[in-house]
């Protein structure tokens, strides 16, 4: 089945209606469906409103509670931690966003009630997307990879290369021999665990430590799983550096990303400094959008210089 | 009319009334025996969702093997709904299943509207909230038990009496 047919699948049976006749199925990205308002369906192409005889569909608060239930296969408690953060992994790691009146006890948030907006993504991993840089990853004596910073602004592409780098280094590439790979996957975005299995073809040798906090999991992945690599998503605070300090000490290799537009204002970010300076990675890999999504500006070594 | 067909048409109309008076109170015992059972799974489903926060259909499938008919049917149904594409909501899936399944079963007509009604009220919301809708139910049943546990043996005898008594009073009026 179409992933795209599947994500409607989980839509009210009243708004699924709302998609037969259309074409291009397979562009959709995002379907926001918010109470009292239109559905709003992302395609790659822009934006579309579903209609009916002309006027936009309204979705109504029925139509959101029967979406939750088909989402959450008819079980909502099973998702209790993942409201807590906000969005559930569904099967196939398409992602759902909620929105509603968040519900605190003792300062931590507890659930999230009274659902009225839903941002169903659909996930999309692209296969072979590092093929091209992978070579630049391994060290000259092919055995071993760079410790690896991918950087970028927001949406271009970070999480997704980092994801096949991953998946490359698991299960081998072009002659080099698959590498034990583990994943603090502290926001289900590389892996996209459902029910701790994941949904993302992350490679063969690659565990997953979902929905823990980076710094924690990296540290429990090397007494656990003993990875050879340990990647992670989004660093930034000093826990973070910590961990990965810790990882590189226990002979570790890292692959991980950041947000930040240039070199130079990665170089300014406080708490990335002390790596940056004792040169802990030995490859950063910086994202643009200029050409599209996810093109690669440039390709650096530890001292800064570009290969 | 011989005095033998006489005795024979008095030995037919006590053997049946006192039959109906068994089966009466056959039943009832049957009803507390479903109760408990009720009782039973909502224990379990309570485990599931607390402990394992297994999916509702899923659990089902599992409970059903712990349990007796018409329950392992009913559960067994449910579980069998737990298809890719759902088209509908988990109350009507609940309702669906346990009016076809709870025609043969022994509860009175108000324990099965509640017990049909309590599927609206699964799997929409945490865990707590779910286990205390759970703990409310199984509070009712508990009540039905006890109840049915104090007046069973009274009742049985009342049953199995009164269809003798009926039988012996058809037969002299007949007479």
């Amino acid at each position: 089945m179409d992933v795209n047919n599947n994500v409607i699948n989980y839509l009210s049976v009243r708004l699924r209606g709302f998609f037969a006749g259309w074409e291009n199925i397979s562009d959709i990205r995002e379907i926001r469906i918010r109470t009292g308002r239109p559905m709003i369906v992302c395609m790659s192409g822009g934006e579309r409103i579903a209609t009916k005889d002309g006027s936009p569909v309204i979705v109504e608060k029925e139509d959101i509670k029967e979406t939750l239930e088909y989402i959450s296969n008819y079980s909502l408690y099973a998702y209790e931690e993942e409201i807590k953060k906000g969005f559930i992994t569904m099967n196939g790691g398409n992602r759902v966003g909620l929105c509603g009146r968040v519900v605190y006890e003792a300062g931590s948030i507890k659930t999230i009630r009274n659902i009225c907006a839903v941002n169903i993504r659909v996930a999309h991993q692209i296969r072979g997307c590092s093929d091209m840089i992978m070579d630049k990853l391994y060290e000259s004596t092919g055995t071993d990879i760079y410790n690896t910073l991918i950087v970028s602004a927001p949406c271009c592409g970070k999480t997704t290369l980092l994801r096949d780098i991953v998946r490359n280094i698991s299960d081998g590439f072009m002659g080099h021999a698959g590498m034990t790979v583990g994943i603090a996957d502290e926001r289900s975005e590389i892996a996209a665990c459902n029910m701790g299995v994941p949904q993302n073809d992350v490679g063969m040798r690659t565990d997953v430590l979902d929905g823990c906090m980076k710094s924690q999991g990296m540290m429990m992945l090397i007494r656990s799983m003993s990875p050879g690599v340990v990647a992670v998503d989004e660093i930034g605070s000093d826990d973070d550096v910590r961990a990965i300090r810790y990882a590189v000490n226990c002979g570790c290799r890292i692959i991980a990303t950041v947000h930040a537009t240039s070199m130079e204002e990665l170089y300014h970010k406080i708490p990335l400094k002390p790596l940056l300076g004792e040169k802990v990675f030995g490859r950063i890999i910086l994202l643009g959008n200029r050409e599209h999504i996810g093109s690669i500006t440039g390709i650096y070594d530890g001292e800064g210089n570009i290969i | 009319m011989s005095t033998f067909t006489k005795i024979c048409g008095i030995a037919f109309i006590v053997f049946s009334t006192s039959a109906y008076g068994w089966v009466l109170s056959r039943d009832l015992k049957r009803r507390l025996l479903e109760l408990r059972e009720l009782k039973k799974i909502m224990f379990l489903l309570r485990g599931e969702i607390g402990y394992g926060m297994t999916p509702l259909l899923e659990a089902a499938g599992s409970i059903a093997q712990r349990v007796t008919a018409p329950f392992n049917g009913i559960l067994t149904s449910l579980s069998n709904r737990n298809s890719e594409i759902k088209e509908c909501p988990f109350g009507q899936i609940w309702e669906e299943e346990f009016t076809k399944g709870l025609v043969m079963s022994h509860l009175s007509e108000a324990e099965k509207e509640r017990l049909i009604a309590l599927g609206n009220s699964m799997g929409l919301s945490d865990g707590r909230t779910q286990q205390n809708v759970i703990d409310a139910y199984m509070q009712e049943v508990e009540t039905a038990i006890s109840d049915m546990e104090k007046c069973l043996p009274a009742k049985t005898r009342l049953y199995r009496s009164l269809g003798v008594m009926l039988g012996v009073v058809i037969s002299i009026i007949i007479i």
